[in-house]
């Protein structure tokens, strides 16, 4: 199990999570953040603070966002485990379905 | 001197004291500093990662996994680790002050906070700091022996920390072999007679500290079954009035109370709105008195729990450092952003406190590396405004330390300990396993 990001955050990504990881596991895409699930520790530190409720532990999932996990999950095996996220940047990438969402604005 | 470039280069060291979380993650942005060449860190214990090593459950493997980014950073070559120092004993803080130009203190808060109802101090009743500590291995609970062959034990507390205890008592030993928990305390566990864990919680359910993550769990262990009273979770869940948390907390408890009765081994039973009034027993704890808060359809009630061993884990506080400043009702050191007060004449000080000391017990890990992030901002500040020369009193720290006889674990020696963890855990098939006795620890370390 692992925190995961979810709709909420695309097009926002206000990143006040960043600050609070102890591990540096939260990563910067195009359009959202993506919390690394091998990374992760369990913690919950980032999860209080998004103002926008974007962020939830795997088993507190709806239905709506389930996707996400996949979507966490499919994004790093493609990036590896860079083992934190202060010295990568990733910010020109997304998760196909990531890509694909409607812009903020729209929805 | 012989060139500009040289006299360039940052000569500041700081000491920080305490290498558990708080102090670890101020390091970590000492040394994005520029004008920062480095940092000691004093640590009483010859361990580094503090309660991430000795207060996380050793079951929860995945949060104890941040010790790898904790490494990375005490790691540096700028960091000087000086374990088993203790500050205030093998060195003090007016020799600290005279040789660095700023001082952290971060030396949290594991110890715990008192309860006081009669007969709190009969044999069998503990705190769950203690508890935590004994089965985590620490070097202080190495004379802690806990009486497991009774059937019954009562928890007061209604944060993680009385979750854990919960859980570590319900679980089967065979799920815990795999940990880095000591031998002798696996083997206690292993002949626990353990059935009834009775967890008492002095608010209502809507109100407990817990966190979703580490209540679910409690109900997913084999061969427990958990027991609530449904009316204590019959609040109506409000999004408007409860907090995520809160939202999630209800939902779990709410299915709990609604999974019908089956056979299991062991059974965690959970008291909410009840405190307790009194511990029962003449030499050995016998059983609780508790009481039920009133609701609307009845009045308070009164009932006896049966118990062999009861654990307080109603919180931490810190044990005070000698000679530095300390709010006894807080259970903090008195402090701005990190800036121990009162400060001096120009408005500047050259102590500063991080983490739980700081701030009081709570938050989560990451709670404390934004909490370091203030304290070292505030910190660089008052050394921008400090234009002495840095402090070079003779005899250094390595001299005073050297002179007192006090075995210093460095960086190497701890991870010859370490080391040394492994190998012990190579025979129970574990990643590693502590061993709490002082001695033997210093002479993995030491040689």
């Amino acid at each position: 199990m692992t925190f995961v990001v979810t709709q909420a955050c695309v097009d926002v990504k206000d990143r006040s999570c960043v600050n609070q990881c102890p591990v540096d596991c939260i990563y910067e895409g195009a359009r959202m953040l993506y919390i690394h699930p091998d990374e992760c520790i369990d913690c919950g530190a980032c999860e209080p603070v998004c103002p926008q409720d974007a962020i939830y532990y795997e088993a507190d999932l709806r239905e709506q966002n389930s996707v996400f996990s996949t979507v966490a999950q499919e994004f790093f095996a493609e990036v590896g485990s860079p083992g934190g996220s202060a010295d990568v940047d990733l910010s020109d990438r997304d998760h196909p379905v990531v890509k694909t969402l409607p812009s903020a604005a729209a929805r | 001197m012989t060139s500009g470039q040289v006299m360039d280069q940052p000569s500041t060291r700081v000491a920080v004291i305490g290498a558990g979380p708080a102090g670890v993650y101020s390091v970590q942005r000492l040394l994005k500093a520029e004008q920062v060449a480095g940092v000691d860190v004093f640590e009483r214990l010859a361990t580094p990662y503090g309660l991430v090593r000795y207060g996380v459950a050793p079951d929860h493997g995945r949060t104890r996994s941040v010790t790898r980014t904790l490494a990375k950073i005490l790691g540096d070559p700028r960091v000087r680790y000086y374990g088993n120092v203790e500050f205030g004993k093998d060195i003090s803080r007016q020799e600290l002050l005279c040789r660095y130009k700023a001082v952290l203190y971060a030396t949290g808060a594991s110890v715990d906070r008192p309860l006081d109802i009669p007969g709190v101090e009969i044999s069998g009743s503990h705190g769950g700091a203690r508890f935590v500590a004994w089965y985590n291995g620490h070097p202080d609970s190495l004379r802690d022996k806990f009486d497991l062959s009774i059937r019954s034990v009562v928890v007061i507390g209604g944060g993680n920390v009385a979750l854990d205890i919960a859980r570590i008592l319900a679980r089967r030993p065979t799920e815990l072999r795999g940990t880095d928990m000591p031998d002798p305390v696996l083997q206690t566990l292993e002949n626990s007679a353990v059935e009834d864990i009775h967890l008492v919680v002095r608010g209502p359910a809507e109100r407990a500290k817990f966190t979703p993550v580490e209540l679910r769990e409690l109900g997913e262990m084999d061969g427990v079954q958990i027991r609530l009273a449904p009316e204590d979770v019959a609040v109506d869940p409000d999004p408007e009035l409860h907090g995520k948390d809160t939202l999630r907390n209800l939902e779990i408890l709410k299915g709990w109370a609604a999974r019908g009765r089956v056979s299991a081994p062991r059974t965690i039973h959970l008291h909410f709105s009840t405190r307790p009034i009194r511990v029962l027993g003449a030499e050995r704890v016998e059983g609780v008195v508790l009481r039920r808060s009133a609701t609307p359809d009845r009045g308070d009630e009164e009932f006896t729990v049966d118990a062999g061993l009861v654990l307080r884990a109603i919180g931490y506080r810190p044990t005070r450092l000698r000679e530095v400043p300390y709010d006894e009702d807080r259970g903090v050191v008195p402090n701005v952003a990190g800036r121990v007060t009162p400060v001096n004449d120009a408005g500047l000080a050259r102590e500063f406190v991080a983490g739980w000391l700081k701030r009081g017990p709570s938050g989560v890990i990451g709670t404390n590396r934004f909490d370091a992030v203030e304290t070292v901002t505030t910190l660089l500040d008052d050394l921008a405004g400090d234009t002495s020369e840095p402090p070079t009193l003779l005899p250094s720290v390595d001299q005073l330390l050297a002179a007192r006889n006090v075995q210093v674990v460095d960086w190497e020696a701890w991870l010859r300990l370490e080391a040394w963890e492994r190998d012990l855990g190579g025979d129970r098939g574990a990643e590693s396993v502590k061993c709490c006795d002082p001695t033997s620890m210093l002479r993995a370390a030491l040689g």
